[in-house]
């Protein structure tokens, strides 16, 4: 394998000024599930390596208002045993309970699927929906990018190649909400089609707001916003169920691959978005 | 280049120079010649070289060995207290007499899973251990007895049935 510079900064200053030397290409390391899997099977070049192991304060999940900042060396595991999770933010659990394996869990972290920017990242959708954003931390300072405008391509982002993602932010949010996901295979398998509902319902059991979010099924994970528009202000029933998971299927730009054709992974996210409206209207009732 | 690191592995300090890129799997493997932990996929999806990293079971065949500089590693090694069959540890045990082991390529890593397993489940139910288990693949598909084997060190760990 072709070697690589190493750096194992100590704070994020450090690590910047690493992401700088290089030599380029400088790729930020937290779990590694991805960016080794690419360099040893895919002979992904990498000319450095900046290590966040040894930099304080970014392998814990810490209250923030009402939510949570996960920091960027949290694993999938720590999201899984998190009982701040569990009350604040718990769908994001259902999702990381679906991604990888119990070993791969252990080292993969949620701001390495962030960044790592799969289309059919399974972290996205819980993100997107609950309105999160990403800690960044450049030479300029830190900034934050909100999950909407975060990813800009199928594995690209916007973070500047020297950059740090540091952490997630994941506000409270009132409402409901519900994960789905289809692969082939149940774990250790990217996604053919998944979908994060969230909705807030009013007093009278109408819909005051709805998020629907599309993962596998366009280059990026993002929103339906079609399809929110239509949850918005009415009642969950058959028909209003179906036209969302009909705007859903419309607002998809799903590409054939090695796992499933375009035309099937329409149809899945038309009954993914279905079944889990379906369950909703369920809990809501 | 190489990096100079301190890994203890079973409870053994060891200093290495290590390149940067190579894996934890190799340096156990061929510079301490700990060679229980097998290679399989190499991309962490069928388990036979998982190891114990400061107590998480994690993939060591995508496991820089420079990221775990500091950390104890426990590997398959570890478990038994001597070569001699009653020296094997609970889950040893629980494999040999369920019949779990048949190629025996993948079993160091369903120990390894398993031992840290354990520990955050006492009391597994079967959907657990199927859940937790999926990233171990036995080739030989001896699924069933494996599962029989994990509850079995499971009840002998909480004391319900002798070993």
């Amino acid at each position: 394998m072709t070697p690589f510079v190493y750096h194992r900064p100590t704070s994020l200053d450090e690590a910047v000024a690493a992401l700088e030397q290089g030599p380029a290409p400088a790729y930020v390391l937290a779990g590694g599930t991805d960016l080794l899997v690419r360099y040893k099977l895919q002979n992904q070049p990498i000319g450095a390596v900046v290590s966040l192991r040894d930099i304080p304060g970014l392998d814990t999940i810490e209250p923030e208002g009402d939510g949570l900042r996960i920091g960027a060396r949290v694993c999938l595991a720590q999201i899984l045993e998190s009982g701040l999770v569990a009350e604040r933010a718990p769908v994001l659990a259902d999702a990381a309970r679906r991604m990888g394996n119990a070993n791969i869990r252990n080292r993969a972290t949620i701001v390495g699927n962030l960044c790592n920017a799969s289309p059919a990242a399974d972290s996205a959708g819980p993100l997107l929906a609950l309105d999160a954003e990403v800690v960044v931390v450049g030479p300029p300072g830190e900034r934050r990018v909100p999950i909407g405008g975060w990813f800009t391509g199928p594995r690209s982002q916007c973070l500047a190649d020297d950059e740090v993602a540091v952490a997630v932010v994941v506000p409270k949010q009132a409402g409901v909400a519900r994960f789905e996901r289809l692969a082939n295979r149940r774990t250790a398998d990217l996604a053919l089609a998944s979908t994060c509902l969230h909705l807030v319902f009013a007093d009278d059991g109408t819909v005051a707001a709805a998020r629907v979010t599309l993962g596998a099924v366009a280059a990026t994970p993002r929103r339906s916003v079609v399809a929110e528009a239509i949850l918005q202000d009415v009642s969950l029933t058959e028909e209003t169920i179906r036209a969302a998971a009909e705007a859903a299927a419309n607002d998809a730009q799903p590409i054939d691959d090695v796992r499933a054709s375009a035309w099937y992974r329409t149809e899945m996210i038309r009954n993914l978005v279905r079944r889990g409206l379906e369950a909703l209207a369920g809990g809501a009732a | 280049m190489t990096q100079r690191i301190v890994l203890t592995v079973n409870g053994r300090r060891y200093g290495l120079d290590v390149p940067p890129q190579k894996m934890l799997l190799k340096v156990l493997r061929d510079d301490l010649e700990l060679t229980g932990t097998k290679y399989g996929c190499g991309s962490g999806d069928c388990g036979t070289c998982v190891v114990e990293i400061d107590g998480r079971s994690v993939n060591s065949c995508i496991t820089l060995a420079v990221e775990a500089d500091g950390c104890e590693i426990t590997t398959v090694e570890g478990l038994a207290e001597g070569v001699r069959p009653e020296q094997l540890d609970t889950l040893q045990k629980a494999f040999v007499e369920a019949g779990a082991v048949q190629c025996g390529y993948c079993t160091p890593g369903y120990l390894m899973t398993a031992r840290a397993f354990l520990r955050t489940h006492p009391d597994p139910t079967d959907e657990e251990i199927r859940e937790t288990f999926e990233g171990n693949i036995c080739r030989c598909t001896g699924y069933v007895k494996i599962k029989q084997a994990i509850l079995h060190a499971a009840a002998v760990l909480r004391g319900e049935v002798t070993p």
